[in-house]
């Protein structure tokens, strides 16, 4: 682990808030990316962010520099993700239709948000995605977007590594046949 | 065709391009793609695939964007460290409150135990040695009899109170046995004092009680009424009479044990109204003694005028006591 962010946790445990918000914003680009790509909204992903640096606020004084300090945020951001799908699912609320004047996408800066291909694109990816199982989902997104290793991936999901490979596999055979359909997987 | 591939080897190719395969796995299987084209064609599909998943990778949170969420979680966090220090902050009241309560359950017995000894001796003890000369004029009873004995007995009932245009309460008495008794006097008087006292602490009718206790406005200030008035403030179930009572108490010198009785009224009883007299006589002569009750009602009265009040005490009380001398839980 990072001398720095080794040393930040622990000013942080012994109460420095400040050392816990400079951690926040070492990793909150990835976690908030992380959070978009689970949640596949803005205002969850939102929430999400914040839920997951409390929970780690108030439990910064459990961790014990067994695994990197991110993996620990990943494992609470996943975990975190999973609930609010639980709650969210018990509500019996719609997810808000996507109008012409709010882009999903307005919040983050986009290369070529203007390219009707690239935003079909897009849309044929969420939804190959949103078909997914969420573990099969929450691996792919953490192996092909967010770059993790095999073993932190079950680390953080709590389980094994051959699992994790499956899981992708088949995420990927999935991924597949529905974006043949669109022909970008060519 | 890449659907006839063996599972085994799609498994491998998926972990190929997503480069989760070990060096020698990789080896392994670029040696099988250079030797088949369909394993070569599924490839290209599940890299096309990932080309596009990748788009997701575009989702870049701006620095500003971040910046903001930063600041909500900031203001979360000190919102939360705020209640947490409340928490331990009202833990530690709690605990004072048990402590305070645990003094003043162990004073409040021999402040009954006064209050039960003065009014006895009072009544007893007064009717029991020779009676104080009252003056024949003033006071009259009618028929004849030793009103005293009466009271001491606690024979009497029904008692109707009134005032006439001299300022002389008469007050008329049932006995138990429906014999009317006529007592009127001046408030000089003290059979008539002693009369009032005796309704105000045992008449069941809380309209006498409260004439009783309007009626002892016009006493002078006396330790015997001072105790009278007391364990009225501390047991009357009328809140009206509690706070003739309190105001009444007002007049007088706080001594410990009228201190104790206004925490206690200040703590427990559920008429604001009573509570702030109590506090009224609490701020007169503030002690440290008082400080632990002050800090609860400070913070846990249901009552705003009542918590700024006691903060307002306590800040005077800390301005002029040493801090050293302030036993205070943080």
């Amino acid at each position: 682990m990072n001398t720095e962010i080794r040393q930040l946790i622990l000013q942080a445990q012994g109460g420095d808030t400040d050392a816990f918000h400079k951690l926040v914003a070492m990793h909150d680009h990835r976690i908030m990316t992380l959070a978009y790509q689970l949640t596949k909204n803005e205002q969850d992903a939102e929430d999400l962010y914040q839920e997951v640096f409390m929970k780690a606020y108030k439990k910064l004084h459990q961790f014990q520099f067994r695994s990197e300090f991110y993996t620990w945020l990943y494992r609470i951001t996943v975990n975190t993700a999973f609930n609010l799908k639980r709650k969210l699912s018990r509500l019996p609320i719609r997810e808000p239709e996507p109008t012409e004047k709010r882009d999903p996408m307005d919040w983050i800066i986009s290369a070529e948000t203007t390219d009707d291909e690239r935003r079909e694109i897009i849309i044929a990816v969420r939804k190959s995605m949103e078909i997914l199982p969420q573990q099969q989902r929450t691996v792919f997104i953490l192996k092909h977007l967010q770059s993790l290793k095999i073993k932190d991936i079950a680390s953080i999901l709590n389980i094994s590594e051959g699992t994790v490979k499956k899981y992708l596999f088949r995420a990927m055979e999935k991924l597949r046949m529905s974006l043949k359909e669109y022909q970008y997987a060519r | 065709m890449p659907d006839k591939i063996p599972r085994q080897l799609k498994k491998q190719a998926s972990l190929y391009v997503l480069k989760a395969l070990s060096a020698e796995e990789q080896a392994e299987f670029e040696a099988q793609l250079n030797a088949n084209a369909s394993l070569n064609e599924y490839v290209q599909e599940l890299k096309g695939a990932l080309e596009a998943a990748r788009l997701f990778t575009t989702v870049e949170p701006t620095e500003e964007y971040l910046a903001g969420q930063r600041n909500l979680l900031r203001g979360r966090i000190e919102q939360f460290e705020r209640a947490r220090k409340r928490k331990i902050s009202l833990e530690n009241i709690f605990s004072s409150l048990a402590a305070v309560k645990k003094t003043l359950f162990q004073s409040r017995q021999p402040v009954w135990a006064v209050v039960t000894y003065v009014v006895i001796a009072f009544f007893a003890g007064k009717f029991l040695s020779p009676p104080e000369p009252s003056s024949p004029d003033s006071l009259r009873t009618t028929p004849s009899i030793d009103i005293r004995k009466l009271i001491s007995s606690g024979a009497l009932s029904n008692a109707e109170i009134n005032v006439t245009g001299n300022g002389h309460p008469a007050v008329n008495f049932a006995l138990e046995t429906n014999q009317s008794v006529n007592v009127s006097g001046g408030f000089q008087d003290e059979t008539i004092r002693q009369l009032l006292f005796y309704l105000l602490l045992y008449d069941r009718n809380p309209g006498n009680r409260l004439k009783a206790v309007k009626l002892l406005e016009n006493v002078k200030p006396i330790d015997e009424a001072k105790m009278v008035l007391t364990s009225s403030l501390l047991s009357d179930p009328n809140p009206g009479v509690r706070l003739r009572a309190v105001k009444l108490l007002e007049q007088y010198e706080p001594d410990n044990l009228l201190l104790e009785a206004c925490q206690k009224v200040l703590l427990e009883d559920n008429n604001e109204a009573v509570r702030m007299g109590a506090l009224a006589i609490l701020a007169k002569q503030p002690t440290t003694k008082v400080i632990p009750t002050l800090q609860i009602v400070s913070l846990m009265d249901e009552n705003d005028y009542i918590r700024d009040q006691a903060t307002e005490i306590l800040a005077n009380l800390k301005d002029k006591i040493p801090a050293e001398n302030i036993e205070v839980k943080q």
